[in-house]
């Protein structure tokens, strides 16, 4: 940004938050230069300023400055993007975690108003108090916030029972472009047909459209009781028959994970720290499906059962170690989860041993993450095998992540080992890009969970063709000035060739 | 030298955290949560510390803000699989070398080395021999600086603990030195490691075995922090520790106390030294109900300020005052904790909410079980 512009808008948010919530310091630029998504040592992608605002007021102040400048603003939550969609291009980055109060609760009709940079982890505890749950449980809760799940359309562990964030979203506050404040969606309830409902217009929308900076969410009353499950099937598609003949008979599972041997190890963590040895697998197994149920005590024990039988009857096995069933929820779901949100049997990880760091001292975890038909899903994965082996990248595993209510509608991670050089890097978006391509191909989407972010930007018309046009008219109405995280969604890839 | 020399294998640890940016640290930082920005938090001090090493940051003074704002509470390494308080430690000791170091921590150096405590006492204010006389003894009870100076209720306690019980500690007096603890936090090597020969000879020269102490700071610089340079052969216990040993041996008399308490983890003691269940069951022991401050407790026990309250006191207020609240949102009206600095900072923080709650350090509970 030019020097002069930049000593402009720096003082002019001063005057508006004080300098104790502006910075143009490089040293509180660069802790915000990554993503998750894999590149390469040297990467980094620098704002010019960082704010943190407290209210929706400030927002709409802080794009207003940015409108008048005309430069970009990039919002922020945690920072965990897979898909560098919280990247800054310059401009203003906007950490939205000081917005973490949660403004209402309201028990009665089962809803809260949050501000939009409140942890999904920190909502939770919060509403213990009062017996309820935001049951959207994407692994990285403890820093993901409410506003990046919106932005994004996450999966979640229990999305099989609650589905996406659009079953949980009545309405939002939201900044656009110029610094207006407009209310989208209606008020406390999901249930409406009046008007456009613009405010599913923010899911997915990865801060393109506005900022998010609050939301009126439903939530549900904690479950009295949680179990799970495990069996081995010799294939994907057996393991999916059992899950559709599941449902059509009235067995309903609060979480539902299919996942291949190699995905497994990756899940198993917490048992080869606490064992020192892998989990036995039979010899025969291709995929493992995991599930869990909740509900009274007999319900959820009726339903263990009954699961048990309709697997058997689709030459499924049961995993009758406990332990290793324990172990694979601690690292699937429990994690970092404090005592009073757990049961009792649900194990925390061990502490100084969290998974993700532990996982990836030498490479890291890299994935496609996209959705095909149910049908389409043994293909997809022999696509990955044959990419993954293209691309010269070893395979991390395949999770099949059940994310609509009671259907087998899915997202899929394609996950690979990505190391640190450029060659590996560029071959791993190569390897997404095919993976991307291909998901569409077979009648899918190519992102699932992550957005298009910097990453699918541009090959994104592969799957939308000329309703990007219309796409982009959308963004021009909130957006009129094009600046709100300028790159993400539209316009040429940063990392795919 | 520069910062690679001090991390050596560490600097794997920066490219770990570079790829995985799972963010577990970030949100509950202490400092993180007061100041706003990331760079307080675990992640950001994990990327400037790569910055540095790629020579993209300057040794700036923000820089060394940064690096000495860190409580060192080590909730990110509970939280996470890498040694994130280490290299900030060895961050700091790259600082130093580079006199990129803040007056105040400075003067708390000077103030160690010319009256051997932080706190500019005079020295005869920190050895209360008055109170409790030199005494030989294979097990002695190493009191640190902070009780005799600013927490002398303990001191009392102690003493009244000790004549109760007809359990009697050896007593260095002038011959017990600063741990250093505090130096070898802010990056002062040398001269911790000349507090740590002191030491280390007078318990040889006392013949020494044991040593129990009340201050987590000091048990973590005996047992573990010496160690790092010198072959030792005492052992160290938390007097938590020592009295859970007593009480396992029914060797303390007491009267049954009863209500309840919410106990606070030091984070050296807790975090840092691993000592989590002994001061809970000894309070259980004396008859107390220990309350548990919500989500926050144990290896995830949130950080109350004190080990910077000398250095950044608004900053150390502010976390304490959030720490304060959690331990109080329990309906306790006591709090009990095992460290004495952890009591200041917590009665300074019920100062300042205008709050009446009792801070005890478990040594004055046992104190009154004795009456
Ligand atoms: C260890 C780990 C585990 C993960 N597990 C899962 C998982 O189980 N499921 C899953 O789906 N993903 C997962 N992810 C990916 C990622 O964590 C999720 O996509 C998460 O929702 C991102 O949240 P965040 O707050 O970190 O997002 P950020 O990276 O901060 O932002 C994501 C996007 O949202 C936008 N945004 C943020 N806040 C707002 C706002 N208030 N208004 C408008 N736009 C906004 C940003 O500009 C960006 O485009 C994981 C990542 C990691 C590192
Ligand atoms: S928890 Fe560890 S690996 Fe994860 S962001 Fe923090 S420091 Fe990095
Ligand atoms: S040690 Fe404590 S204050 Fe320092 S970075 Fe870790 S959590 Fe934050």
């Amino acid at each position: 940004m030019d020097k002069e512009v930049l000593k402009r808008v720096y003082s002019k948010l001063v005057e508006l938050l004080g300098e104790e919530r502006v910075s143009v310091a490089i040293e509180d630029r660069l802790p915000y230069s990554r993503n998750w998504n894999p590149c390469t040592r040297d990467f980094r992608a620098l704002p010019d300023i960082v704010v943190l605002p407290k209210s929706t007021e400030e927002v709409s102040q802080v794009v207003k400055v940015a409108y008048e400048y005309k430069i970009p603003v990039t919002p922020r939550g945690g920072g965990t993007s897979m898909s560098g969609g919280s990247l800054a291009r310059g401009g203003i980055l906007v950490d939205m975690k000081l917005m973490d109060r949660v403004l209402e609760v309201d028990k009665e009709n089962y809803v809260v108003r949050v501000q939009a940079g409140i942890p999904i982890l920190r909502l939770n505890e919060e509403l213990r108090k009062y017996g309820l749950w935001f049951p959207y449980d994407v692994e990285s809760k403890a820093v993901a916030t409410v506003g990046s799940v919106i932005a994004l359309r996450s999966d979640g562990t229990f999305n099989i029972r609650y589905g996406k964030i659009e079953n949980h979203l009545c309405s939002i506050t939201v900044v656009t472009g110029t610094g207006e404040v407009v209310e989208l969606g209606h008020r406390k309830t999901l249930i409406s047909t009046s008007g456009y409902h613009l405010h599913w217009l923010f899911i997915s929308s990865e801060g393109t459209l506005g900022i998010v900076t609050e939301a009126v969410l439903r939530v549900v009353p904690a479950p009295p009781h949680r179990d799970i499950v495990g069996f081995f099937f010799p294939s994907f598609s057996h393991g999916v028959k059992a899950l559709v003949d599941m449902l059509k008979r009235g067995v309903l599972p609060e979480s539902a994970n299919l996942q291949c041997k190699n995905r497994l190890k990756f899940y198993t963590h917490a048992y080869r720290a606490k064992y020192g040895v892998e989990p036995k697998v039979p010899e025969w197994t291709e995929a493992v499906l995991f599930l869990s149920f909740a509900g009274d005590k007999d319900v959820v024990d009726f339903m263990m059962k009954k699961s048990r039988e309709i697997v058997r009857e689709h030459g499924g096995e049961p995993i009758e170690d406990r332990e290793v069933l324990e172990m694979w929820w601690t690292s699937k779901h429990v994690a970092i989860e404090p005592k009073e949100l757990r049961f009792p049997w649900e194990k925390p990880f061990i502490p100084f041993k969290q998974k993700w760091p532990d996982s990836q001292r030498t490479r890291r975890f890299g994935a496609a993450g996209v959705s095909v038909p149910v049908g389409k899903i043994q293909e997809m994965y022999r696509k990955y095998l044959e990419y993954s082996s293209k691309y010269g990248l070893e395979v991390l595993g395949m999770n099949v992540y059940f994310q609509h209510p009671n259907s087998t509608h899915v997202s899929i991670s394609f996950a690979v080992w990505v190391g640190d050089s450029e060659e590996e890097v560029r071959n791993f978006y190569r390897y997404l890009k095919e993976m991307a391509k291909t998901a569409v191909d077979l009648g899918g989407s190519m992102s699932a969970y992550y957005g298009d972010g910097e990453v699918l930007a541009g090959i994104n018309v592969y799957e939308h063709g000329n309703a990007l046009k219309y796409m982009l008219k959308i963004k021009e109405v909130f957006d009129p000035a094009g600046i709100m995280n300028p790159g993400k969604k539209f316009g040429e890839s940063r990392w795919v060739e | 030298m520069n910062l690679r020399d001090y991390l050596k294998d560490l600097v794997d640890n920066l490219y770990t955290c570079a790829r995985t940016q799972c963010g577990f640290c970030v949100y509950e930082c202490p400092v993180r949560r007061v100041l706003g920005f990331e760079t307080y938090s675990s992640r950001g001090r994990m990327h400037l510390a790569r910055g540095i090493v790629e020579g993209n940051v300057g040794l700036t003074e923000k820089l060394v803000d940064i690096y000495f704002k860190c409580t060192l509470c080590g909730y990110c390494e509970a939280v996470c699989a890498l040694d994130n308080t280490r290299i900030f430690r060895n961050v700091r000791k790259f600082l130093v070398s580079k006199n990129a170091v803040p007056r105040i921590h400075r003067e708390i150096r000077d103030s160690i080395v010319s009256s051997d405590n932080p706190y500019s006492a005079e020295r005869r204010a920190k050895t209360p021999v008055q109170v409790l006389p030199p005494r030989k003894s294979k097990t002695i009870i190493f009191l640190g600086c902070t009780i005799p100076i600013s927490r002398r209720q303990i001191l009392l306690s102690l003493k009244k603990f000790m004549e109760k019980s007809g359990i009697t500690l050896g007593y260095l007096g002038p011959d017990e030195y600063c741990c250093g603890l505090v130096l070898y936090e802010i990056g002062f090597e040398k001269e911790f490691l000349e507090q740590a020969e002191k030491n280390i000879k007078s318990f040889k020269e006392s013949g020494v075995e044991r040593i129990v102490t009340i201050c987590p700071g000091c048990y973590i610089a005996l047992k573990e922090r010496y160690s790092e340079y010198f072959d030792v052969d005492y052992e160290v216990l938390h007097i938590s520790e020592y009295l859970y040993e007593l009480m396992n041996k029914n060797k303390i008399k007491y009267r049954k106390l009863s209500g309840e308490i919410v106990y606070h983890d030091p984070c050296h003691l807790t975090r840092h030294g691993k000592v989590v269940e002994e001061p809970r069951a000894v309070l259980e022991w004396l008859g107390l109900t220990v309350l548990e401050a919500p989500h926050y407790n144990k290896y995830y026990s949130r950080c109350c300020g004190g080990s910077i309250l000398s250095f950044y006191p608004d900053l150390a207020s502010e976390i304490g005052v959030m720490r304060l609240r959690e331990l109080l949102s329990t309906g306790a009206e006591t709090i009990v904790s095992g460290c004495e600095i952890c009591e200041i900072a917590l009665d300074k923080a019920a100062m300042r909410e205008n709050v009446f709650v009792d801070v005890l350090d478990i040594v004055e509970v046992l104190s009154t079980a004795l009456s």
